[in-house]
This record gives C-alpha cells, structure tokens and sequence, in this order.
C-alpha cells in the first residue's frame, strides 16, 4: 500500500516539472518535439530509478558527511552508462539531445529524490518512488514537447497533424514558447486540483 | 579518526566499482558507437564528397588500411570505395586538420582517374560559431570541388581558396589538412587501389 503511494504520487501529486518545479532545464530545453521529451524523460527515469535504488542500499553503508559526494558518484556512473547506450542504439536521439545527455547528472530531481527519500528508505519503496517521479517526468516532458511540436511545426512524432497547408507557429518551438506553454500548463493543473482540494 | 577511515574507503570503493562497471559498459558499447558514427556522421560526409558511384561506399568500406609510413609515422586510414558500374573511380577518407579551437574532422573525395579532388566536408569542429563554424557552408566547401592538388591553397598563397573572412586560422587549417590528404594519396596510390581491388 505505503509503496504504491510512493509510486504514484510523482504521477500527480508531486509530478517533478509543474509541482517540485524541479529539473526545468532539460524540460525547457529538449522539449522541442514529443520524441526529444519522451527520451529525454526515459533517460533520466533510468537514471533517477537505478541512482535510488542504490543510494538505498547503500544508505547504513555511506558515512553522512561525504554523502553528496557519494550520490553524484553513484548518478554521474549511471549517466555515463545511459549515454554510452544511447550512442550505441539510438544514435539519432543521441544528437538531438546533444549536451543534455551529460547534464542529466546535474538534473536536480535525481540528487534530490536521492538525498529527500532514497537515503531514509527502504529499497523497495525507492524503487517505486523512482520509477514514479521519472515517469512522472517523462509524461510531463512528453505532453510538453507534443503541445509545442503540434503548434510549432505541424506535426507530432514527427507526422503530420495538419496536412501541408499549415502555417506553423514557430513561436512556440522557440525559448520564450518553452516558458510561455510550460506556465500555461502550470496554471491549467492548479486549476484541477484546486477544485479537488475544495 | 575512525570516521575519516570510514569515509576514505567507502568513497573509494564506490569510486572503483563504478570505474569497473564504466569500462565494462564502454568495452561492450564500443563497436555498435562506432558502427552509428560511421552511419550518421561520416555516412552522409562520404556519400557527399564522392562523385559519380553507383555501389554503397560505406558497407564496402575497408577498416584501418596500412598504407605506410610517413615521417617515421605509420599511416593508417579507414577508406570508402566509390565504384560505377563494379569499376573503381574515386576514394573517400578521413583526415584531421587543427582550427582555431582544437581538432577538426574532414572527410576528402578524391577522383582516382583524374587525381583530383571530388569534394570536402568538414564533419566535427569546435570552431566559433558564425567565423570557423561557416567551414560547413556550401560557399567554402563547394569551392574544393574539381580542384588539381597543386590549387590546393588560400588565395594569398598561390590555390584556389578563398578563406572565411575573420577566421584565417580556420580556414588555413582546413585547407591544409586536405592538402595533406591530397599528398598522402599521390604517395600511397598503389597500397590504396590494392586494398580497394582495381576491380
């Protein structure tokens, strides 16, 4: 029960980019196309789930005062690993996401889940709350980059929504539409969970 | 005391395990990376570069070809046949020139029958954006196309080459590394036909 919760309440309740405001780089960032936000939110769910599951097994073992240390050890080798996957089977995403592949090591999510729950946890409800917050992430990183891909480009996966006619609004695949749609979504969720909570 | 022992080994041992499963991980990843570089990165160079072929140049591709040595140094390449119609007419290969902000990757076509080159990209570079980075465009690559190896040059110098404005050393870089290709083909023409078969 306890870890069912765990795992979904980085779903909704705690979902990282709209409710922790957490690790907005990478959602600001590759959020130009659904695919870019799709791989970039399960490379770091891989990530943030194996990096917690560790640092809980791991938790009676790491002396306190060098636990930070131990952390970015455990996640920056996780990292590592998930870049050199990705360059070896999915080559084309690899460029796409270029330098935010690396920087998923200083994705504050990870280190944060690590150091709030993983390290006070049993391994089995860090695994849960690990796979929840990534997939979490990855929806929301997902739903993002569809709603700027569509009104950006024209398209979604990369096929067309529109038919050739379309004139694109490139606004929305530009910086400032990152910032724009992400405060849009923002106040649509409160919006549905204020009518909850009353 | 205890406490600084305790943290010194267990940071250690996380440090060696996780450098122990890194080179695991980069062993086992290592030929399928290099497999996906030459299909995007160098695949597109290649096709490019080369002129008149009708074979797929990069599943006939020979890995690390001992061509000999030069300055005391052995030279190996990896090279990319282009053939029409079974007939060997051009080769592509890989040098590296130094630009403005480290190394920088080109890809060379050369012409087998002519001795001349076909074409010139530049594949990776680290070049300022908007000066050495404009290495890539049509304008400067474009003007390598058809070249004899002695029109090799800047303009200053006597070539064919106009430099990028603002990034001579980006410019000189590049052109002497393709120069340098075209040199090391003159010299090693023969070991280079032998490893493509004359066919």
């Amino acid at each position: 029960m306890k870890v069912l919760q765990d795992f979904t309440k980085g779903l909704w309740q705690d979902i990282p980019p709209f409710r922790l405001v957490l690790g907005l780089c990478p959602t600001l960032a590759v959020t130009t196309s659904a695919d870019g936000g799709l791989g970039m939110g399960l490379a770091t769910t891989f990530v943030l789930t194996c990096s917690n599951v560790l640092v809980a097994l791991l938790r009676n073992l790491i002396p306190r005062k060098v636990r930070i240390a131990c952390y970015i050890l455990v996640i920056a080798s996780f990292v590592v690993i998930v870049e050199l996957l990705m360059q070896a089977f999915f080559y084309p995403l690899y460029m796409f996401l270029g330098i935010f592949v690396p920087l998923i090591v200083v994705n504050c999510i990870i280190l944060g889940r690590a150091e709030a729950f993983a390290s006070k946890r049993p391994v089995l409800n860090s695994l849960a709350d690990g796979l929840g917050h990534g997939l979490g992430f990855t929806m929301a990183l997902t739903v993002l980059g569809a709603i700027r891909e569509v009104f950006g480009a024209g398209t979604i996966f990369g096929h067309s929504v529109f038919g050739p006619n379309f004139a694109p609004f490139a606004f929305m695949v530009k910086p400032p539409g990152a910032f724009v749609c992400l405060g849009l979504m923002l106040g649509a969720m409160n919006i549905v969970s204020r009518g909850k909570v009353d | 005391m205890r406490e600084i022992t305790r943290m010194i080994v267990v940071l250690t041992a996380i440090s060696v395990v996780s450098g122990l499963v890194l080179s695991f991980v980069d062993r086992y990843t290592k030929e399928p990376i290099e497999y996906q570089r030459l299909k995007f990165i160098k695949g597109p160079a290649v096709l490019a570069v080369l002129s008149g072929y009708d074979n797929d140049p990069i599943k006939e591709y020979k890995k690390n070809v001992v061509l000999g040595k030069k300055g005391g140094k052995p030279v190996v390449k990896t090279l990319f046949p282009g053939r029409k119609n079974g007939k060997l007419t051009g080769v592509a290969f890989e040098v590296t020139g130094q630009g403005y902000h480290g190394s920088i990757g080109i890809m060379v076509g050369i012409d087998l029958i002519n001795n001349t080159l076909t074409g010139m990209r530049v594949m990776t570079h680290s070049e300022t954006p908007g000066l050495g980075a404009r290495a890539v465009e049509p304008s400067f690559y474009e003007q390598f196309s058809g070249l004899k190896p002695d029109e090799i040059a800047l303009s200053d110098k006597g070539g064919k080459i106009n430099a990028i404005s603002g990034a001579t050393m980006t410019s000189s870089g590049v052109v002497g590394a393709v120069k340098q290709a075209m040199e090391l083909y003159l010299l090693f023409k023969d070991k280079i036909l032998k490893a493509l078969g004359t066919g």
